[in-house]
């Protein structure tokens, strides 16, 4: 019984994520070197991206195959922000999530009229027509070189770790907070059944524009961040990858919770540092990776990882 | 004064004309059965009232508005709400968030959860309030697809088949409720094809044939109609009577 108990509570989605946080704040305690803590920057802003990404379609159930545009998007805006009209990084990152977000509200119109599949493809379009600026505007954006002598993060480590988890705890609770709310009964019924949702009073254009929107915003945020921690940017943060890249973290960790996407996030970023060895062979092996979760555990890899439940919210 | 108005609406998909030109008045208070064979256009009048379907021609007044334009997730504010002919529900969520969702235009917080439960109870389905759609039988569903209606503190309930695949026990359950909302004053549009379980119920019927409005009148009138006999009720249900 006692055992049983002690399960339940393990399969409590909360109970996993604060779990991982906390063992997420020890890393820098026992991280091998700095190149270890690196990747582990990176797989913070490759979690709050793909919380951004499951935010939209696995709770609003809007499917985008151009997440890129907000990540690279964010990017651009607060490099572009802080270099030449030298706005602090850490303010140009929140006035890219701003802008992001606008970008939201603005796409999300046309997308209101367009499902499934088209939807999709009208989303993979974004990024590219973005890409298309970048390339022609090349005096500002700096063409295939991009951009690099703007603002960096800290010095320390550390302190971008933290900073980093931060941003995964903030975008954790964020979302544990909308699921949980009336926000969260009323964009699962959007999923569910956009018709009955409707009909019951529900005005599913303007949920799908804010969710499209806070998505954003997220999304925005973790490119942002991406690009003062590295230093300098290139076109490769709109490329399809970018936007693949999401896709894979969410589908292998489980799409609609909360945990999966954290962990998919983890998992994936790992994985991609040690591709990066072998760069021609990396995205066939991402697509068998994708391929086999899909074949075999479509709800994600983690059979852990609790969906949105019943009870008005999420885990 | 009428609480709906259905004025000379229209609608043809391509060269078929579905709904031609009908017309009818809604009294609050009243249950009234729409009533007619299949393709008759029942489903479609209640897609134009509802706003699911664009009309041809023609105009809809609720309670003095014109609602011609109206956007279907506007008229549940206005008072209008209505189910499907096909049991559907929000497959994920429990029977009580599936009505809980429909309390969140009109009501806040704990008011939500708790107008879902008395909605549940009206309904009989307390025993349920936990139990996801799919593992209700089909009479419970058509209960849950009522009580999520019933959610949105509707003036006027318009119900697409609700006794459709019912057991006959299923269907005086389902009576009783339908009888229970009248009592509360609300104004209820049945489409039926039960009819010896909607006469009983319904103040008045509306016989629709072709698109077209064939009689209306109370179920006694439209029993005894030859002109619905022959397009619709059929001689034994003449010799029922």
């Amino acid at each position: 019984m006692e055992s049983f108990k002690l399960t339940r509570i393990f399969l409590d989605g909360r109970i996993q994520s604060v779990l991982l946080l906390l063992a997420l704040g020890t890393v820098p305690f026992w991280a091998f070197n700095l190149w270890f803590v690196r990747i582990f920057i990176i797989a913070n802003v490759f979690a709050v991206y793909a919380l951004s990404w499951n935010l939209l379609v696995g709770y609003t159930g809007q499917i985008s195959f151009g997440h890129a545009f907000f990540f690279g998007g964010g990017a651009y805006a607060s490099v572009l922000l802080n270099k030449y009209l030298g706005i602090p990084a850490p303010l140009a990152m929140a006035m890219s999530g701003v802008m992001c977000g606008l970008a939201g509200v603005i796409l999300g119109y046309p997308c209101l009229r367009v499902r499934g599949i088209y939807l999709a493809l009208m989303t993979w379009a974004f990024p590219l027509i973005f890409l298309g600026f970048v390339m022609y505007f090349g005096e500002v954006f700096g063409r295939e070189m991009g951009i690099s002598g703007y603002q960096g993060l800290s010095l320390s480590y550390s302190v971008n770790y933290y900073v980093s988890l931060a941003l995964v705890v903030l975008t954790v609770l964020a979302t544990m907070v909308i699921v949980n709310s009336r926000f969260g009964l009323i964009i699962q019924s959007i999923r569910d059944n956009e018709v009955l949702a409707e009909s019951v009073g529900i005005n599913i254009s303007k949920y799908k524009i804010l969710f499209f929107s806070l998505s954003g915003v997220i999304a925005g945020i973790s490119g942002a961040f991406y690009a003062h921690f590295l230093k300098s940017i290139t076109p490769e943060l709109l490329a399809v990858d970018m936007s693949i890249l999401v896709i894979i973290m969410v589908i292998v960790g489980g799409l609609g919770s909360i945990v999966g996407p954290l962990m998919g996030a983890y998992l994936v970023t790992f994985l991609n540092n040690y591709l990066l060895y072998i760069p021609e062979l990396r995205m066939m092996i991402y697509a068998i990776v994708l391929i086999v979760t899909l074949f075999l555990r479509p709800k994600g890899l983690l059979p852990w990882s609790p969906k949105m439940g019943s009870g008005g919210g999420a885990e | 004064m009428a609480l709906l108005e259905v004025i000379s609406l229209s609608k043809n998909f391509g060269g078929l004309v579905a709904v031609n030109d009908v017309s009818f008045q809604i009294s609050g208070g009243e249950i009234v059965g729409l009533i007619g064979p299949n393709g008759a256009g029942k489903t479609t009048i209640f897609n134009l009232i509802s706003g699911l379907v664009t009309k041809s021609r023609g105009t809809v007044v609720f309670k003095s508005t014109d609602i011609t334009k109206v956007k279907p997730y506007q008229l549940v504010s206005l008072g209008i709400c209505r189910t499907f002919q096909l049991t559907s529900s929000f497959s994920e969520m429990s029977v009580l968030d599936n009505v809980k969702v429909a309390t969140v235009c009109k009501t806040k917080g704990s008011e939500s959860a708790k107008k879902a439960r008395e909605t549940i109870g009206l309904v009989g389905l307390e025993e349920y309030e936990g139990s996801l759609p799919g593992e209700l039988p089909h009479g419970h569903l058509k209960r849950l697809d009522i009580a999520r209606a019933l959610a949105t503190s509707p003036e006027l309930l318009l119900l697409d088949e609700p006794f459709s695949g019912l057991a006959i026990s299923e269907v005086r359950g389902l009576t009783e409720v339908l009888r229970r909302l009248k009592g509360m004053g609300i104004t209820l549009v049945i489409i039926e094809h039960m009819l010896r379980e909607l006469m009983p119920l319904a103040d008045r019927v509306i016989v629709l044939s072709f698109g077209e409005k064939l009689k209306e009148g109370s179920p006694e009138e439209i029993v005894r109609d030859q002109r619905v006999i022959e397009a619709y009720l059929g001689k034994k249900w003449d010799d029922a009577i």
